[in-house]
């Protein structure tokens, strides 16, 4: 990689002198600028593109509380080579194309060491290619669409599972309860958000999962939904003329709402209802849909390892600071904070250019295990710097207007209710 | 079965549309302003429904009624800031005006009551009515019910009262009503914010059936434009009866094409609609003005 030194920048304006004076007036801010807000980092500032108003604004809240927490808690202790840890946030509203303009002045004008997070997946896809070309380390946490790891950029890297793993708990358990219970072909329904996101799920976990499993189970109504409907019912009595025995929604929050909302209204039931993640595992959604998603699974990014003491002592904290019971949001935020500040220990340098290079290596070397589970960014089946999070997930059930985990046994909170 | 659930829902469900979109009509029918930010206002009645129930647990459908005064204030108010606008350019302008107030609406929200979302669960949300086989909750019934109710009464005062008479004699030719006597401006102002309290109201019967949140406004206000277009721009029975041609057409189109092209359904309605019936189909004839 090469680098644009103050001095290597003097050099080549030697012979741009001699080409053209407008030239000339254009370089010359940049040298004026470049080494002052370069070499001025005292802290390493992170910069977080997150919606903050709009509809995505709940998730961007979550975020910043869960970056909050972690820098407050790494700064306590001196922060990362003696340099604090600033979080900068720009609001995008989750809309891509104001996630670019917000990555683009993080980057250049707030002279950020790294990106972090971004929620929607539609908005990741938008700043990947870009944090790539900027050469500025990308650090996923929570946008989940495969594609956007499978891009061969070296920048970016995401350390929870893609929305293609999303589903692997409930898979697991279909396979293994659902099916071993029943002993026959089992009929399905799946109704996914027409996002990147619902499309992402569909794509590569519930689909290819269905196309595999054919034998055993039938998939009848299976169909994107718009996001912002008012009424779902046509679609929830299409679903129940169908009579499945299990039903799966990918859902974001509102839609997943009124979804359990009107599913209840029309007398939808199945024997297994579950979410994949998102709008399914916030507390919002049991006590926005006055407790209609009681019973429903949700399979996604785990909690983390409950049942290990740093998980629990820290979830102590949190509750201790925030007041309610952290998800997968909140751990998914807390541990990108924690993994790059373990990379940046690795960040010698005092230009920023060399910093993001420094950080990068430092974090395609980091190899840590975290209270969300192991993490280590690599390249396979076609993923690059992606941590190989099929283990990191997990089936939760809604009882008594709590999520618990309840599958794979080995980190269940209690038996499923099924 | 399935046919008849879907067209009961979808009438249930067009009841709804009708109220969001017939304050829209009869502001656009008399002062030729296009009230972008109606979605907002809607928004409003639906926070202060959630607002009274949170706090006082005063029922959405008993306190959209108390706070109605309120909303023709706000529609007063907002007709000072419009009305200077000479009628010639008042369509323009008045567009970007209340695109404004839609703006400074959605945001002041923001500041007070977060992003999060808020929703009203009655105590009897969970509990459902069979009609002719198909299974109605509560608040949906209650909801549609009222929006009938307030939609029939609406269309009664302007035929019926002597206000009524004046609003539409407005619409109809202002400088002839002027002529015969009737303050165009006092009567201007007054539907604005009659309009602006129905949309209030419709804010009322939607909080027990959807979710709040500041920038829910832009959920509805294409949908209200459809509605009104199809209805044609000044009928209040259009508006009933556009509600609910897109309640049923949304709900067959839901069950029988991709859920997610439905929205094209209402598009396709509405391009439909201007292209041989620019008036709406409830319409009257293009005026002079």
């Amino acid at each position: 990689m090469d680098y644009i030194s103050p001095t290597s920048i003097d050099a080549r304006l030697a012979e741009e002198v001699a080409l053209s004076r407008n030239v000339i007036a254009l370089i010359i801010p940049f040298i004026i600028l470049f080494p002052v807000t370069a070499s001025a980092q005292e802290t390493f500032r992170i910069g977080a593109p997150l919606p903050m108003t709009g509809a995505g604004a709940a998730f961007g809240e979550k975020f910043k509380k869960a970056y909050t927490m972690a820098i407050d808690e790494i700064n306590a202790k001196g922060g990362v080579n003696g340099r604090k840890l600033q979080l900068v946030i720009d609001d995008t509203q989750a809309q891509p194309p104001l996630a670019v303009t917000s990555v683009k002045k993080l980057v250049t004008s707030d002279n950020v060491v790294a990106l972090i997070g971004g929620w929607a997946s539609g908005v990741a896809l938008a700043v990947a290619p870009l944090a790539q070309e900027l050469r500025t380390p990308y650090l996923l946490d929570h946008p989940a669409l495969d594609d956007i790891t499978r891009q061969g950029n070296d920048c970016v890297f995401r350390l929870q599972p893609t929305t293609g793993m999303y589903s692997a708990a409930l898979e697991d358990f279909l396979i293994n309860v659902v099916y071993e219970r029943q002993k026959k072909p089992i009929k399905a329904a799946y109704l996914y958000v027409d996002n990147a996101f619902g499309q992402g799920v569909a794509k590569y976990g519930i689909m290819p999962f269905f196309k595999e499993h054919s034998d055993r189970f039938v998939l009848g109504v299976c169909e994107a939904y718009s996001e912002k409907a008012l009424d779902y019912k046509p679609l929830l009595l299409k679903v129940k003329n169908a009579s499945p025995d299990v039903i799966i929604f990918t859902s974001y929050l509102t839609d997943g709402i009124l979804l359990g909302k009107q599913a209840k209204e029309v007398g939808l039931t199945a024997k297994l209802v579950s979410g994949t993640g998102a709008g399914h595992s916030m507390q919002d959604i049991y006590e926005k849909s006055g407790g209609a998603v009681e019973g429903y699974f949700s399979s996604g990014p785990w909690h983390g390892d409950v049942t290990s003491p740093a998980w629990k002592k820290w979830r102590g904290d949190w509750e201790a600071k925030y007041g309610y019971p952290p998800g997968e949001h909140e751990i998914e935020g807390y541990v990108a904070i924690q993994v790059l500040a373990r990379a940046l220990e690795s960040v010698k340098s005092r230009d920023v250019v060399r910093q993001r290079e420094e950080l990068r290596v430092g974090l395609k070397r980091t190899t840590m295990v975290t209270i969300f589970g192991p993490v280590k960014f690599e390249n396979f089946d076609g993923y690059t710097n992606q941590n190989r999070a099929y283990n990191l997930t997990a089936l939760g059930q809604w009882i008594g207007g709590k999520l618990y985990q309840v599958w794979p046994k080995r980190v269940a909170e209690r038996d499923p209710k099924y | 079965m399935l046919l008849s659930s879907l067209v009961i829902n979808g009438l249930f469900t067009g009841l709804i549309y009708g109220l969001i979109a017939v304050g829209l009509t009869v502001i656009f029918g008399v002062m030729r302003i296009i009230n972008m930010s109606h979605g907002d206002i809607v928004m409003l009645g639906m926070y202060s429904a959630w607002i009274l129930f949170e706090k006082f647990g005063v029922s959405p459908y008993v306190s959209m009624f108390l706070t109605a005064p309120l909303f023709f204030l706000l529609g007063s108010l907002i007709y000072e800031i419009l009305d200077p606008i000479p009628l010639k350019r008042r369509e323009m302008s008045s567009l970007i005006i209340t695109l404004g107030i839609s703006f400074v609406l959605a945001t002041s929200a923001m500041l007070i009551f977060t992003a999060d979302y808020r929703t009203v669960t009655l105590p009897y949300s969970q509990r459902v009515i069979d009609i002719l086989g198909t299974r109605l909750g509560y608040p949906a019934l209650i909801s549609s019910a009222i929006s009938l109710v307030l939609m029939c009464l609406f269309r009664l005062f302007l035929s019926r009262t002597h206000i009524g008479r004046a609003i539409r004699a407005t619409a109809i030719d202002r400088t002839s009503a002027a002529l015969l006597g009737v303050n165009v401006k006092r009567i201007s102002q007054a539907t604005f914010g009659a309009g602006v309290v129905l949309a209030g109201l419709a804010g009322g019967v939607l909080a027990p059936i959807y979710y709040v949140y500041p920038f829910v406004g832009s959920n509805f206000i294409i949908k209200a434009f459809a509605v009104v277009v199809l209805g044609g721009m000044e009928s209040v029975t259009g508006a009933i009866a556009g509600g609910l041609i897109l309640g049923v057409a949304e709900a067959l189109g839901g069950a029988f094409l991709e859920h997610s092209l439905k929205d094209i359904i209402v598009f396709v309605l509405f391009l439909g609609v201007l292209f041989f019936r620019p008036t709406g189909l409830f319409g009257g004839r293009e005026r002079n003005r």
